[in-house]
């Protein structure tokens, strides 16, 4: 399952409904997931958790998974 | 503010990547009530967008136009290789640019008429590769970077519907680490960072919205603990935290952004939970109140609710609720009259009285592009009043001031119980300190028991109070004159003519004393130069051949000051 604070950025960036909301959701699949979309996910994320991620990491985080992985990383 | 039926068009032009800048700007302008239609320009696009008549932003016919510049983008070179290019390579480029921008705000205008366009101003980026050679030399970037927002402001003034956009004072007040994130620039080309674009989307959103007339017209005030700290009729007149120092400087310094207001065309109203008289009594009567009687167009000072209060002020002022800023220290009072007049905007007063200038000056509800003849007529109208109530008084109304303060200095000799007072007085007095010689206890001792040394002290009491000891001076005798060896006032009563009264008291002092002159000597330091035009303004005659000022006792007594009430004490 999805930490629902996620689930809610996700949602108010993307534009789409909490619940489709998936760790299998993917940037092909939202038409608000482009490359600036992107940008801004991640920067919402950094918001909503108190992180700050490199630039370098930033365009690699395309999934759920690999954002939870980071923001673990980052505890 | 006229309703939109229709969504504004607005257009985003710029030298980066404006699409992110575009989602916050739509956000801002709905928070302020206003659907807009957006055109985003291509990546560096600008000056093919407006140079070509067919583009899509001219289909597009904007209403309101953004041209955002980045110094960066506009002048690489200057960042990347400053020293390539000698001052006057750099003031051609400038000048260059600026013209380049002229002339598309030219062709805006001749195309859009009725459009608004907005230039951004450049903000100068602290770091640079030049360091301190940034300004101390002729390689400077900064001087050249303002050479050109200057070239700007000079077109604005000369082109109708140009308007500059103020971004250095955004990227100040965010502090440019907030302002960049280099991320972004990497990643997206963006020039700003997260909270940079909701600033600045912000200032995008409050010029469209004073452009559209959304200006409020009336700040109404609460008095006890907005304008002065404490409470009306319970407090004092001498109580009053409102005065030249402290709490009470930052209740004056408030009222003065209130009166600066007002003469931008903002009407001032009172809205206030007190008797009436003894309200009035203060801003008739307290020297420190900025703003009087006749700088509100409204009064409503009574035990009534404040929300029909402001109902009130509002017809009589002829206004709609909706043209009201209601500003009230209490929570209790904004949040009565959130709930009961939503149209009327409640400020979010901070709960520190020190921040209430700059959370006013934050609000863009009083914004305007331009002053109509109508706003500096209603500042005027208003202002003729006052005049008019002043004129009785006398034309030195600095003496009337003086008047007010009921000084009275006591000034006696120094004693021992007076030794560390005294002495405190030289070691921290910095200002108003004539010769700034720092004296201990023990050297105070010795100079009590001169036969040629005097040591007095001033004590001051005036309408605010008993201020204790506030001045020292120590005479020495030499041969037939007596010199002033020290002479200091404490900070706090600078400013007042005090030192006239003291200068005075030690002439009477010297003669008694049967010297034939008094002597002043001012040693400048970096602190003190308030001090240094006592002795030439109270008629001492310099003594080229060592430095001194004289005054000659024979010829009469120094004047003091009608205003303070002096008492020698021996």
């Amino acid at each position: 399952m999805v930490d629902g604070k996620l689930r809610q950025v996700f949602s108010e960036v993307l534009g789409i409904p909490v619940e489709e909301v998936t760790p299998e959701i993917h940037p092909a699949q939202v038409e608000r997931w482009d490359s600036l979309g992107h940008l801004m996910l991640i920067l919402a994320v950094e918001k909503a958790y108190g992180v700050r991620f490199r630039a370098a990491q930033i365009p690699e985080l395309k999934s759920v998974r690999l954002i939870e992985a980071a923001l673990k990383q980052s505890q | 503010m006229v309703p939109a039926e229709n969504p504004v068009k607005v257009a985003l032009l710029g030298t980066s990547t404006l699409e992110l800048l575009a989602r916050s700007v739509n956000r801002a302008l709905q928070r302020r009530g206003l659907s807009a239609e957006l055109y985003v320009g291509g990546f560096s696009q600008y000056q093919q967008e407006l140079l070509s008549e067919g583009s899509s932003y001219y289909r597009f016919a904007p209403a309101y136009t953004f041209l955002l510049l980045d110094a960066s983008d506009l002048l690489p070179s200057f960042f990347f290789e400053p020293l390539q290019q000698s001052g006057e390579e750099k003031a051609a480029a400038v000048a260059e640019r600026a013209e380049t921008v002229r002339r598309l705000a030219e062709l805006n205008a001749a195309r859009l008429p009725a459009n608004h366009l907005f230039v951004s101003l450049l903000v100068p980026p602290p770091l640079t590769v030049l360091g301190p050679l940034n300004w101390n030399s002729s390689y400077s970037l900064h001087e050249h970077l303002l050479a050109f927002n200057l070239q700007l402001a000079k077109a604005q003034r000369e082109l109708p519907n140009v308007w500059l956009l103020d971004l250095p004072s955004v990227a100040l007040r965010l502090g440019y680490d907030r302002w960049i994130d280099p991320r972004m620039w990497y990643l997206a080309r963006c020039r700003w960072g997260e909270q940079a674009m909701e600033a600045v989307a912000s200032l995008v959103a409050s010029s469209i919205s004073a452009l559209r007339g959304g200006r409020r017209k009336c700040l109404v005030l609460d008095l006890d603990n907005t304008l002065w700290g404490g409470v009306a009729g319970t407090d004092s007149l001498a109580e009053m935290q409102l005065g030249a120092e402290g709490m009470g400087l930052a209740f004056h310094e408030f009222q003065k952004v209130l009166r600066q207001l007002r003469r931008q065309g903002i009407l001032l109203a009172i809205n206030s939970k007190n008797n009436f008289d003894d309200s009035m009594e203060i801003i008739e009567k307290h020297p420190f109140m900025a703003l009087r009687r006749a700088d509100f167009a409204a009064i409503r000072i009574n035990w009534g609710d404040k929300a029909s209060n402001l109902r009130e002020i509002a017809e009589e002022l002829g206004l709609g609720l909706n043209s009201l800023v209601f500003f009230d220290d209490s929570p209790f009072e904004r949040n009565l009259v959130r709930d009961q007049l939503p149209e009327v905007e409640v400020v979010e007063v901070p709960p520190d009285p020190v921040d209430y200038g700059k959370t006013l000056l934050s609000l863009d509800s009083f914004w305007t592009f331009f002053l109509t003849k109508e706003d500096l007529d209603r500042s005027q109208k208003y202002q003729a009043k006052v005049q008019r109530e002043q004129k009785r008084r006398s034309a030195a109304s600095l003496e009337d001031f003086y008047w007010r303060l009921h000084m009275k200095a006591t000034i006696r000799p120094g004693s021992e119980n007076l030794i560390p007072r005294i002495s405190q007085l030289t070691q921290k007095t910095n200002q108003f300190n004539l010769t700034t010689r720092r004296y201990d206890g023990n050297q105070i001792r010795s100079f009590l028991s001169d036969p040629d040394a005097r040591v007095f002290v001033l004590e001051l009491s005036d309408c605010f109070g008993n201020e204790g000891v506030v001045g020292v001076a120590i005479l020495k005798r030499q041969r037939d004159d007596f010199r002033i060896d020290t002479l200091l006032l404490s900070c706090r009563v600078i400013g007042r003519t005090i030192e006239n009264a003291f200068v005075s008291f030690l002439a009477q002092q010297a003669k008694k004393d049967q010297a034939s002159r008094l002597l002043g000597e001012y040693i400048p330091t970096a602190r003190n130069s308030c001090a240094a035009n006592l002795y030439p303004s109270l008629g001492f005659s310099p003594m080229p051949e060592n430095g001194l000022w004289a005054f000659d006792l024979s010829g009469g007594t120094l004047p003091s000051p009608s205003w303070i009430e002096v008492m020698a004490e021996e």
